[in-house]
């Protein structure tokens, strides 16, 4: 067998190796993008999860709001029990107006500050109003 | 209205005195502007304004205790200092039967709530400036849930400053709109170089850094021993005064003028 042969054997096989390796980046590529979409998926999922626990953990203790349960709210929660105690009282689109975000997503959440027992609702004709619940238990001066 | 507060993570950063003569300059400029000693338990804010002697009644600690309405408790000074618009004191009492009244009875957070919301209502108040004292009690953290702009004060002292970046993490839940550091007791002659460190030790905290004020000799060594009037409309000229008036600009350009 000449040289030349041996050399373009060799150069066939080193082709073959070239192309298995990309194939195998490629497909490592997929899997890398596949695990972080999942990961990320798994994160939202535990969040969510979270805040779910939280509501129900919150809403065992029958507790009504005073400003240290901000810290044990989560927070979509806080931003919306804020505007609310500056509005005073107001509907889901006031406090939607405030926090420039839907009315249907303050809705929800002034639902579940509801079912906390941080916030009062009150329906007067086809309105529903809320305002904050505040804990009657007297605080201590320090 | 809007609402400002000062804190500080350590006490003696001259809240009081800060709240107290910005209030001044806010009237000055032809705003309603209402000032709250929240410090129940150490009042001192009267004082501020030479009121030692001739305690303004009722306060806030007789509306916390359900002794008075909220609309009571509103004093004006306006005619006093010969301001133009209305700069009302809302003191809380320096008697220690009536601290250790409230201190043995406490009071509901409610109730505070609704009692200045009426006051800034009825006084229709520009401006809402609250004095707290430091840590996070459930009355201090009301106000900084609900404040527009937070002054934390703090000082060229290492104990201080560390103590502030705790303080700063810590009121990150509060979601407060706009947070400034407030360097007080600034060495004038020194300013640059310590405010280049303030800006290196909080570039990484979500905290903006207003004006420096600045350290008075004639505050501290002159007026502050017997108060008769709010250092300021005294001694406008003092490097002091000239930096509360500076700060007064900054919050009102955050808000457009108003």
């Amino acid at each position: 067998m000449s040289e030349t042969t041996i050399s373009e054997i060799e150069d066939i096989e080193l082709k073959d190796i070239e192309d298995k390796l990309i194939l195998i980046r490629e497909n490592m590529k997929e899997m890398n993008d596949l695990v972080v979409t999942s990961l990320k998926k798994i994160e939202e999922n535990i969040e969510e999860i979270v805040n779910v626990l939280k509501v129900k953990a919150i809403k065992n203790e029958g507790s009504k709001f005073k400003p240290s349960i901000l810290f044990d709210l989560p927070d979509h929660l806080r931003l919306t029990i804020r505007m609310l105690l500056e509005i005073g009282m107001g509907t889901a689109e006031d406090v939607s107006k405030k926090t420039n975000r839907s009315r249907s997503l303050e809705s929800a959440y002034l639902n579940n500050l509801t079912t906390m027992g941080y916030v009062e609702k009150e329906r007067k004709g086809q309105m529903v109003y809320y305002k904050v619940k505040f804990d009657s238990k007297k605080v201590k001066v320090e | 209205m809007k609402l400002i507060t000062t804190h500080s993570f350590k006490g003696g950063t001259g809240k009081t005195n800060v709240i107290a003569n910005l209030s001044y300059a806010l009237v000055n400029d032809g705003f309603k502007v209402g000032v709250v000693d929240s410090d129940a338990s150490h009042p001192s804010l009267h004082i501020m304004y030479g009121l030692g002697d001739r305690q303004p009644h009722p306060t806030l600690t007789e509306f916390l205790l359900g002794k008075c309405e909220s609309f009571d408790i509103v004093h004006d000074l306006s005619e006093e200092y010969n301001l133009k618009e209305k700069l009302y004191l809302i003191p809380a009492n320096l008697d220690g039967e009536v601290i250790r009244k409230l201190i043995n009875e406490g009071f509901e957070i409610g109730h505070l709530f609704r009692g200045l919301k009426e006051v800034g209502e009825q006084a229709k108040l520009d401006f809402m400036l609250i004095d707290t004292r430091p840590g996070l009690d459930e009355k201090t953290m009301l106000f900084l849930i609900m404040t527009d702009v937070l002054l934390i004060l703090v000082r060229n002292d290492e104990a201080d400053i560390r103590g502030t970046k705790t303080l700063l993490n810590i009121v990150d839940f509060f979601r407060i709109p706009i947070k400034y550091l407030t360097p007080n007791m600034i060495d004038v002659t020194n300013t640059e170089k310590i405010m280049e460190e303030f800006n290196k030790l909080f570039k990484d905290h979500d905290v903006l850094i207003a004006n420096p004020l600045l350290y008075s000799e004639k505050l501290c060594m002159e007026h502050s021993p017997h108060v008769d009037k709010l250092f300021i409309s005294k001694y406008p000229e003092e490097a002091f005064s000239k930096s509360i008036f500076e700060l007064k600009d900054l919050i009102l350009k955050i808000f457009g003028g108003n």
